[in-house]
């Protein structure tokens, strides 16, 4: 038996589907929108993506809104058989979790197809039953965009804030943080090939933060829906194997006995360490077709001098941080910036490489953790054994600004802090 | 002696949010003045909701006030109403909120019979994300979310919670508070779950339902015998007019009440724990 499935070439012919698609772009573009928009314009060119699912609330993302308003001002309506349809539909279910099952069917039953939600905070833990199942499920061509928000902590609150994407961190998914326009819209393009790689098959879960980057608009650039095409077309297979088939050739999800579920989990960690290399030889192809960086496990500034107090951070507001380091080495202060793109699977090896000279890192948590912090733990571990101090700050939590008052006193506070303290930060005060 | 409360004493300091015109107003004010007509005393009230516009609603209460998360404001109910029996329990949402993402939790609230008051305004429509196709919409309705029509028929919630055996099942419209607040008021001195449907407009994201529609189509239950399920049914499925008022109410042990009978039976006879612990050897 073929442990990755048998692949059935005349099941589905994939090439009217191809010859369908009717591309919103012929040439590269400069636009102007917010995230959800870039997001939902790069969703749209994809010719493998012919249904987006969603449910509208808990709390709302516009991400499917911009989908349905361009299938509804009928941008894709195409002849079939003498008869006017639509290439891509919405499908609107009743609940998150109804949205999660519902892409399991679609995924598994057209594997060279991309399928696709968006969805944020609470709307992400309803679905946490099945996108458990997802992450070892094989099923690399689902991809959830997570719009970060606090609403999955207490109280109720809808900016950005990655506690949602750090309580999902071991579900399987391969999850890539987001900041700008730009960023949302070239990682949407980019990480279905890396999750439907043959080697990697894992369902992808690119993010962002709510308000700040999904709310608020900025210029980008748009690409050909054909170039969009030749990058992913040569990168995805014609035909996808499934590993997720249990017994036989076609059986998903069966009930097994601890020796063979131990097995799969071996092949499944076997999948998500090829993620690496496979990203990096995307992002390399990437930038050759459009000529702009691909994902990168994590962006690096002021590091080439080897500074010996680094600020580890994600998310929008390292913006504010990059701004703020940069006039402090003017005035002679060497500090470095690394800001995390790759949650899962965590770049620690990479990590560890680029901080080895650091004495200090400030690591700065915008999730609130009962310990150190969620990146503060994953950092920490990546430089184990190194003789570096690392302190944590929670700053921004909830989605709230972190301004340059509470960078400078962050960075003033690595001086002070014991290794293993932790401040929470907010207008340049310490709470 | 208790002074008599006054509506004020069941108001909080918040005021309320909702669209100019939005029908939630006149819910509120139902409730109010249900809690008035009981001279409830709101420290021995509780209210929860869910999330969307209706979801407020407790905000607005001097009551001990829940906003639970989307779908889970009758669990959420059931459980204050079981570990405090003492307490007047009020559930509050959406028709999104209810019969989708919480659907599955009103018939087993209906057929455990808990002594809670649910109270669902319905506006056809997901109100607080703008307008997009909801549970009750009905089929071929335009919305947001499906410009060229609903392709899906909608629920009829009364005749739904009928089928599901809860015990006082009601209609009322929030544009008459007057009479909701009487509807409110029976399914709160009703002893087991109530469930109160309330047409409820959006006026800023459903311009088809309206309060003028809602009146050109309702008319009040007259001469209706509430005892009678099948009449209850047949008025909830009536396609010439959506009828206004007590389509059901039966008297039944409520949860507690049975979970007391079988307590006092089983404390009777108390069974011997190590012979217990043998079934499992």
């Amino acid at each position: 038996m073929n442990p990755y499935g048998s692949i059935f070439p005349e099941v589905l012919d994939l090439e009217p589907l191809r010859k369908k698609h009717i591309p919103l772009y012929r040439r590269q573009e400069r636009i102007q929108m917010d995230g959800n928009g870039a997001a939902a314009i790069a969703s749209l060119q994809f010719w493998r993506a012919p249904i987006y699912a969603g449910f509208p609330i808990t709390p709302s993302t516009k991400w499917l809104e911009m989908i349905s308003t361009y299938i509804n001002a009928g941008r894709f309506v195409v002849e079939e058989n003498g008869r006017k349809v639509s290439a891509k539909r919405v499908k609107l279910l009743e609940a998150e979790h109804a949205v999660a099952d519902y892409l399991v069917g679609a995924a598994a039953a057209c594997r060279e197809l991309i399928f696709m939600t968006a969805t944020s905070s609470v709307g992400l833990d309803h679905m946490t039953e099945t996108t458990r199942s997802l992450g070892a499920s094989g099923l690399g061509n689902v991809v959830l965009i997570n719009v970060y928000r606090a609403t999955a902590n207490y109280p109720l609150c809808i900016e950005g804030d990655p506690s949602d994407a750090f309580a999902h961190r071991d579900d399987g998914w391969i999850q890539v943080v987001c900041r700008g326009k730009q960023q949302i819209y070239d990682t949407l393009i980019q990480l279905p090939v890396v999750g439907m790689d043959p080697r990697v098959l894992i369902p992808t879960m690119p993010g962002y933060y709510g308000i700040k980057d999904s709310h608020r608009s900025e210029p980008f650039f748009v690409e050909p829906d054909s170039k969009i095409h030749e990058f992913q077309d040569s990168l995805i297979p014609w035909r996808c194997p499934l590993p997720g088939l249990i017994v036989g050739e076609t059986a998903m999800g069966n009930c097994v006995t601890s020796a063979h579920f131990q097995g799969f989990k071996w092949e499944q960690k076997k999948r998500m360490d090829q993620v690496l290399s496979v990203l990096t030889a995307s992002s390399k192809k990437f930038e050759e077709v459009f000529g702009r960086p691909g994902i990168v496990p994590f962006e690096a500034y002021f590091m080439e001098d080897r500074p010996p107090r680094v600020l580890v951070a994600m998310g929008p507001d390292a913006g504010t941080a990059y701004e703020v380091i940069r006039r402090r080495r003017k005035e002679g202060e060497r500090l470095g910036l690394v800001v995390v793109r790759l949650l899962t699977p965590f770049p620690s090896s990479l990590l560890r490489e680029a901080l080895k000279s650091a004495g200090v890192i400030g690591v700065v948590n915008n999730a609130f953790h009962s310990e150190r912090g969620h990146l503060t733990a994953l950092v920490s571990e990546a430089v184990s054994g190194l003789p570096i101090q690392t302190t944590g700050f929670f700053a921004g939590l909830g989605g709230a600004d972190i301004s340059v008052r509470s960078w400078e006193k962050m960075i003033d506070l690595l001086s002070v802090l014991k290794p293993g303290e932790s401040r929470f930060v907010h207008e340049g005060e310490v709470l | 002696m208790q002074p008599q409360r006054t509506a004020n004493d069941y108001k909080s300091d918040l005021k309320p949010v909702w669209c100019p015109g939005c029908g939630d107003f006149g819910v509120l004010k139902g409730v109010y003045e249900a809690m008035l007509n009981l001279q409830l005393d709101p420290d021995k009230v509780a209210i929860v909701s869910g999330i969307g516009c209706s979801g407020r609603l407790p905000y607005f209460t001097k009551c001990y006030s829940f906003h639970s998360v989307h779908g889970r404001s009758l669990p959420t109910a059931m459980g204050i109403k079981l570990a405090n029996p003492e307490l007047t329990v009020l559930a509050a949402g959406g028709d999104g909120d209810g019969f989708a993402i919480g659907g599955g939790h009103i018939p087993h609230v209906a057929r455990k019979n808990i002594d809670i008051t649910y109270i669902v305004m319905d506006n056809e429509i997901y109100g607080l994300t703008k307008g997009q196709v909801a549970p009750t919409s009905p089929l071929s309705q335009s919305y947001s979310t499906a410009p060229f029509g609903n392709l899906e028929s909608g629920i009829d919630p009364v005749a739904l919670v009928l089928s599901y055996g809860a015990t006082y099942v009601a209609r009322g419209f929030s544009g008459d508070p007057g009479m909701l607040a009487e509807l409110i008021q029976k399914g709160i001195e009703h002893k087991g779950f109530s469930f109160i449907h309330v047409l409820s407009p959006c006026p800023t994201f459903n311009k088809v339902v309206t309060f003028k529609s809602i009146r050109a189509k309702t008319q009040a239950v007259h001469g209706h015998d509430p005892t009678d399920l099948r009449k209850a049914l047949d008025l909830a499925l009536d396609s010439n007019a959506i009828h206004l008022g007590v389509f059901y109410q039966m008297e039944k042990k409520s949860y507690n009440d049975r979970w007391q009978e079988v307590w006092d039976q089983a404390s009777q006879k108390p069974g011997n724990l190590e012979d217990l612990l043998q079934r499992y050897a």
